[in-house]
Formats: structure tokens, C-alpha cells, sequence
């Protein structure tokens, strides 16, 4: 072998892979910056396969340094010899002619400087939680369990209001040099441009890292900025949901301001033991109180009270979970206090699925970023199945409450949408399909309905992208828009029980009809006096994304109406105007609010004529 | 032929930067066990090499905060020498693996020790670990949910608990 090595090195020039006999084979030909397929005759000596890495890398022989399976490749061996079949991959080195002699120690960019200094500065780069002040003053709860409950929620509410804060700190601190993942938090900090997602990626850590916390917690750097109260005080009032619930519940701010309670909140997340505890003391203390004579109300009185905007207020920093309505539905005195009684609708499952109602119930555990996917459903509630239109989860009363909770409610699905980590994490939902996907595929919602699933695969890109056109977002922010999709779907679904062979025809080009007429429950717009401009470029889009996806999503979304709601609405808007009412703009909005219903439309007009 | 193939022993350190947390709450928080949040390095010509946030690093063995590993996998021999070495690091770190090109989920830490573990010495590594950030992401984010609404659901009783305690001391409220 060494002489033919030799030999070859002087007469093979031409290389041709004939040369010697044998099989050719394609060897991948690997560089930490490249990656090729060579090939070569299975039994052709390393300097063959140097000589044509060589042409191909564009550098010389002697440059290249060919490692396999741990050996390094001379040039007298064989291919063969080294076991180098089809298919395998060779790693290359291209030596630089410069060759730093040391070894880059000095030129690698990988910085060296990590040693020690920068390990405690950049651990504090997660989140933290209250502090450990020394001496308890003030009011103590007269229970323990009370004061767990307490300090578990504090401890969560300010993790979340902490981790900006954290973050901007922990930037500050380190430099260059992570190590690992702890420390590269850190260094995502440097490293990353876009601090919201920075603050993404550390929130997703957390979550999947609850220890984390606790080491956060024993790091002294953190320990001395926690236990100073003030500060601490500080960074929880800056954050404007917490000043905003505080205005409205004093209670909160008294109970922030406990440092007793700060203590407990720090050792209960230690210890996860003391928290599933707490968590049992509650639970019995919460069925305590449901005995007391009235006790239930002023439950339920503070649970709207409190509970709602503290939900909120946490829920915009994860994303939103729009499912946690559907599961506890029963328990959301929001719904039936405050607004009007719904018409229940019509049968929501079609008879294809009767495995949908175990689906809607279950549904408390819907993810936070699949509401970033599940937005489309939950602004759609087309459901989009091309299959059939009435088709289970998108249409449960649990959804539909939903659904009318945040048409009344502007603010949440705004908020929802603009959390700059909603946003990025969409971004990226949209960048990776496949994650997107899969990350849905494990919605608890999607779990038992493998049908549901095909077709929201199929349609996620195109979800994905109207997520990100910023129209669409406006759209769903507009609850007068919330409420025409509702009423669209409301409508579809009585067309679907009662002429169900009407459907396909009508998908593509009836669906901006079908508002007008359908079962639309008068009532449903009169609850939102906010005369944001639906402008007609918003109708236009919102169309456009029903006929889209009422035509199975394949469409692209970009289809031509075919009515605009000015000329769908001629005849009711001339009823309008032969009434009195002379403004165009608002007879328009109020008709597309109210589906072409005059008697509403006008209602609406009246409602919010300033008086 | 017979040339002095120097050989140097590779290693895998693999540390669980939960402490153990992961194995006893992964369940409560993902909704399935997961047995612990990976980093590793790999240990050869005397230091421990890693990729984090600022880049391509190394150090002493077991010279992280981490301090030592949970486990250490042999990955058996290699014959590129520390010079060989570093320029396939520093290659590395002008394409793949700059600072900037972390991330957490697709390209960490474990990925860069999965890739010079081939490169050196033609293995991967176990697998458990490369494919716990696919695990984790859809695990969280489809259940990370279930944390959150929590803390704020016990704030809002104790509260109620408070007025509650308040109302029924005071009557006349």
C-alpha cells in the first residue's frame, strides 16, 4: 500500500476515479464552514482524495488535514483502510498559511476570558423573586396558609414583572464569555440585538427550569438586591399592569409591601414541597369559605374584581391563555355578571365528531404560545375545516363565551397581541413551521381530534403569515370585528344544519352574505359603545381572511372580496339616511357591526350619539 | 507508515443545570418527565470546551459554576492534536458557532458538543440529550401555561380571603 501510495503520488495526477479498479463512492467532505460530496474510488489512497478535495476546497494539498473516526488521515494510507465507505463523512481542516503556531489560543474568537470572573455576575440573568428581609414588621395574615397563598402569587407576579428588569441588569453586569446555558442567558443578553427576545427565550427557560429560581435566588448578587425593599418596591410599582391593579385594589399593594410575606415568598419557592402545600391549604380554605353564608358571592365578587385584571396582568407577559375560559367556565362569574344572556346556539357539533365536547372541556391547560397559533382559530372562529364547517372545538359554547369575552373586551386581546413577546414568539412560529406545528400538535385542544390536526397543519403557514400582517392583527383587536366573525360562524353553522347542501356552493362567494341574514343574535353588538373606526379597508380584510379559509386556506388569503359591505349594505343604507341618519361612516360601521340589521344598526347609532 | 499517532482521549461532560429539580417537578410543570436540562463540554487536551452565548469558550475541566459534571461519557480517541484542534475551533467560530448564533432551542450548547464530537472522534453524543430541546419546547410552550394562571388564581382567594375575614368581623360593613 505505501508504495502504491508513493507511487500514485508522482504518476496519478489525472486523478481520474478509474484509475484503479473499484466501485466508486461518495464520501461528504466536511469543514466546520462547508460541506461536499466527493467522489472517489472506493479504494483510492488518501492523496487521490486529497488531490480532488483540493480542487474543490480550492486550497492545497498540504492545507488539508482529513480526520475520520478520530484518525487523522496521511497521505499514505488508503480510503479503505481507514473504513471509509458510501455515504460516510470525513471532517477537513484547511490549515491556515499562517498557521498560528500557539494555537489560537489568542486568535480564537471563543473567548478565553470566561474564567471565573464571570460566573456569578451572569447568573442573576434569570429571574428572581422576592427577597429575604430579615425582620418581619407589620401586619401578619392570621393564617399560614394565607400567607403561602400570598407569597406564591407574589412570587410569581414578580418573576414576571422582575425578568426585564433582571435582564437589563444582568447585561449590565456580564460581559462577553458564557458558559453553558446559565451564563448564556447572560450572554443572549450581549449576544442578541433584540432584547424582547432575549426575554422570550429566558421566560421559556424559566419555565422549563424551575430549580433555576431557587439557585437564582441563593446567588448573593441577588440576594443583596432583593433584600433591599425599596428597590424592590420599586421595580413592582414600574410596572404599569401592577400600578394599574394596585389603584384598584389596595389590598395588593399592602400585601406587596409585607415584607413577611416577601420572606415566605422566597422560601416557598425553595421548596416545592411547602408550595404544593399551600396549594392543598387553599384549596381547602377556598371550599371553607364557599360555606359561609354569603361567602360564595363575595367569592365571586372579588374573583371578578381581582382575579380578572391579575390574570390579565400575568397573562400578557406569558401570552395569553384564551383556553383557561373554556375549562373553568363554570367558575368565571365574569360571563354571566356582567353581560347579557346569550342565545346558546346551535348544535356545535355536526354529526361527523362527537368527540369534540371532551376536546372544549379540557382545554384549561392550552398553552401560551399556542395562543400565539390559536389566535387565528379564536379571531376565526370559522374553524376552518373545509371538511365541515360546524366542526367541534371552534364552536363550543365554552369558546363562543370566550370568544365574546374578548370582543368586550378590546383591551385584553390588545394587550394579548402586542406584548412584544407575543410578537416575536409569532415571528419565530412563522420563521419554523415545523415548530409550529408541532408545538400545536401538543395542545391538549388538538390532542384527541387527529383530523383537526391534518387541517390545521395544512393551513399553518397561511395562519402564520396573516398572524403577522398587521391588519389582521388590528382586525381582531377591533371587537366589533370579533363579533362580525362570531356572527359569521353563527351563521354558517344554522346554514350548515339546515341546508347542508347549500354549504360548498356558498363557501367561496356567500360567505360575505351571510351576515346579513343567519342567526344572528341582535343583541350581541349593543355591548360595546366604542366607536373605533371599523374602516373599510379592515372589512375588506377580514373577507378576504373568511373566504380564505372557508375556502380550505389554499386560496392564499389574497382573494378579491366579492361585495364590499358598502354595496352589500346599498339598500339598508339607504333606509339609514332616508331616516335621518346622514352620516355615512358610522350607518356603514354600524351596519357591518350589526350584520345589515337596521333595527340594530340603528340602536347602535343612537347609542353612541354623544348626548 | 507506523508514524506516531499520538491519541488523546475525548470526553463528554454532561451536567444537569436543574439539580435535580427537573427530574421531581418536570412533570408538574410539562406534563411529562423530563430528566434533566442538559448542558454539556467536551473535555479533551486537558480543558473543557463549550459554546454558550459569548461564543466558543473552554476552561478547566469541571471548571464551570457547574462545577462537576452529573456524568461523564467516554467518547474514546482522537488523533488531532491541540494545534489541529484550535483551528477547527477557530473555523468554527467564524461560521457556526459565533456568539450570535446561539440559540437556545436549535443550536446550543449541546449542539456544538455533538458536532466536535464527531469531528473528533467520529461519535455522536447520546442521544437523550440532543433531543431535549425539541421535548422541552413543545412541552412547554403547550403547557407552560399551566404554571402561570396559578400564582395569580391564589392571590386573587387569599384576597377574598382577607375581605372575607374583614366583612365578617365587621358586620356593619
Amino acid at each position: 500500500m505505501a508504495e502504491q501510495g508513493a507511487a500514485d503520488l508522482g504518476n496519478n495526477n489525472n486523478n481520474k476515479p478509474e484509475a484503479s479498479e473499484g466501485t466508486i463512492i461518495k464520501v461528504t467532505v466536511k469543514t466546520p464552514k462547508d460541506k461536499e460530496e466527493i467522489a472517489i474510488a472506493e479504494d483510492a489512497s488518501v492523496t487521490q482524495f486529497k488531490e480532488e478535495i483540493s480542487k474543490r476546497f480550492k486550497a492545497k494539498q498540504d492545507q488539508l488535514v482529513l480526520i475520520f473516526a478520530g484518525k487523522i488521515l496521511k497521505d499514505g494510507d488508503s480510503l479503505s483502510q481507514h473504513g471509509i465507505k458510501d455515504g460516510l463523512t470525513v471532517h477537513l481542516v484547511i490549515k491556515t498559511a499562517h498557521k498560528a503556531a500557539d494555537g489560537g489560543s489568542t486568535s480564537a474568537s471563543s473567548s478565553t476570558s470566561n474564567q471565573g470572573g464571570n460566573s456569578t455576575t451572569s447568573s442573576p440573568a434569570a429571574n428572581p423573586a422576592p427577597t429575604t428581609v430579615p425582620t418581619g414588621s407589620g401586619h401578619t395574615p392570621t393564617q399560614t396558609p394565607n400567607i403561602m397563598s400570598e407569597s406564591a402569587c407574589v412570587l410569581f407576579e414578580l418573576k414576571t414583572l422582575f425578568l426585564p428588569k433582571i435582564t437589563s441588569l444582568s447585561q449590565r453586569l456580564s460581559h462577553a464569555g458564557g458558559f453553558g446555558d446559565l451564563a448564556s442567558l447572560a450572554g443572549l443578553g450581549m449576544g442578541s440585538a433584540n432584547f424582547m427576545e432575549l426575554q422570550q427565550q429566558m421566560q421559556r427557560q424559566l419555565m422549563s427550569n424551575p430549580e433555576m429560581l431557587s439557585q437564582i435566588m441563593e446567588n448573593p448578587l441577588v440576594q443583596n438586591m432583593m433584600s433591599n425593599p425599596d428597590l424592590m418596591r420599586q421595580m413592582i410599582m414600574a410596572n404599569p399592569q401592577m400600578q394599574q391593579l394596585m389603584e384598584r385594589n389596595p389590598e395588593i399593594s399592602h400585601m406587596l409591601n409585607n415584607p413577611e410575606l416577601m420572606r415566605q415568598t422566597m422560601e416557598l419557592a425553595r421548596n416545592p414541597a411547602m408550595m404544593q402545600e399551600m396549594m392543598r391549604n387553599q384549596d381547602r380554605a377556598l371550599s371553607n369559605l364557599e360555606s359561609i353564608p354569603g361567602g360564595y358571592n363575595a367569592l365571586r365578587r372579588m374573583y371578578t374584581d381581582i382575579q380578572e385584571p391579575m390574570f390579565s396582568a400575568a397573562r400578557e407577559q406569558f401570552g395569553n391563555n384564551p383556553f383557561s375560559a373554556l375549562g373553568g367556565n363554570s367558575d368565571s362569574g365574569a360571563q354571566p355578571s356582567r353581560t347579557e344572556n346569550r342565545e346558546p346556539l346551535p348544535n356545535p357539533w355536526g354529526p361527523p365528531n362527537s368527540s369534540n365536547p371532551s376536546e372544549s372541556g379540557g382545554g384549561t391547560t392550552g398553552s401560551t404560545s399556542t395562543s400565539g397559533t390559536t389566535n387565528p382559530s379564536v379571531s376565526n372562529p370559522l374553524g376552518v375545516n373545509p371538511g365541515s364547517l360546524g366542526n367541534g372545538m371552534f364552536n363550543s359554547p365554552g369558546m363562543q363565551s370566550l370568544l365574546q369575552q374578548i370582543s368586550e373586551n378590546p383591551q385584553l386581546m390588545q394587550n394579548m397581541l402586542s406584548a412584544p413577546y407575543m410578537r416575536s414568539m409569532m415571528q419565530s412560529l412563522a420563521q419554523n413551521p415545523e415548530l409550529a406545528s408541532q408545538v400545536m400538535m401538543n395542545n391538549p385542544l388538538f390532542a384527541g381530534n387527529p383530523q383537526l390536526q391534518e387541517q390545521f397543519r395544512s393551513q399553518l403557514p397561511i395562519f402564520l403569515q396573516q398572524m403577522q400582517n398587521p391588519e389582521a392583527l388590528s382586525v381582531m383587536t377591533n371587537p366589533r370585528a370579533m363579533q362580525a366573525l362570531m356572527q359569521i360562524q353563527q351563521g354558517l353553522q344554522m346554514l350548515q344544519t339546515e341546508a347542508p347542501g347549500l354549504m360548498p356552493s356558498l363557501m367561496t362567494s356567500g360567505i360575505p352574505g351571510v351576515p346579513t341574514g343567519g342567526a344572528v343574535p341582535s343583541e350581541n353588538p349593543a355591548s360595546s359603545p366604542s366607536s373605533a373606526a371599523t374602516n373599510p379597508a379592515q372589512q375588506q380584510l377580514m373577507q378576504q381572511m373568511l373566504q380564505m379559509f372557508a375556502g380550505g386556506g389554499g386560496s392564499g388569503g389574497g382573494n378579491g372580496t366579492s361585495q364590499t359591505p358598502e354595496v352589500r349594505f346599498q339598500t339598508q343604507l339607504d333606509q339609514l339616511n332616508a331616516m335621518g341618519f346622514i352620516n355615512r361612516e358610522a350607518n356603514l360601521q354600524a351596519l357591518i357591526a350589526t350584520g345589515g340589521d337596521i333595527n340594530a344598526a340603528i340602536e347602535r347609532l343612537l347609542g353612541s350619539q354623544p348626548s | 507508515m507506523a508514524q506516531n499517532n499520538s491519541s488523546f482521549p475525548v470526553q463528554l461532560y454532561v451536567y444537569d443545570l436543574s439539580r435535580g429539580m427537573a427530574r421531581e417537578l418536570s412533570s408538574l410543570f410539562l406534563g411529562r418527565q423530563v430528566d434533566g436540562i442538559w448542558h454539556t463540554g467536551v473535555v479533551v487536551h486537558g480543558k473543557e470546551f463549550f459554546f454558550g452565548g459569548g461564543g466558543i469558550a473552554h476552561c478547566q475541566p469541571c471548571g464551570t459554576v457547574l462545577g462537576q459534571p452529573n456524568s461523564i461519557v467516554d467518547l474514546g480517541y482522537t488523533e488531532v492534536n491541540e494545534d489541529l484542534f484550535q483551528e477547527y475551533l477557530d473555523s468554527l467560530a467564524e461560521s457556526e458557532y459565533r456568539g450570535d448564533k446561539y440559540n437556545l432551542f436549535e443550536h446550543n450548547c449541546n449542539t456544538f458538543s455533538n458536532d466536535v464530537a464527531q469531528f473528533l472522534t467520529g461519535k455522536t453524543i447520546p442521544s437523550y440529550i440532543t433531543d431535549l430541546p425539541s421535548e422541552i419546547l413543545s412541552r412547554v410552550l403547550a403547557s407552560g401555561s399551566f404554571a402561570v394562571p396559578t400564582p395569580p388564581l391564589l392571590l386573587g382567594w387569599r384576597l377574598i380571603e382577607a375581605d372575607m375575614t374583614v366583612e365578617l368581623s365587621s358586620p356593619s360593613s
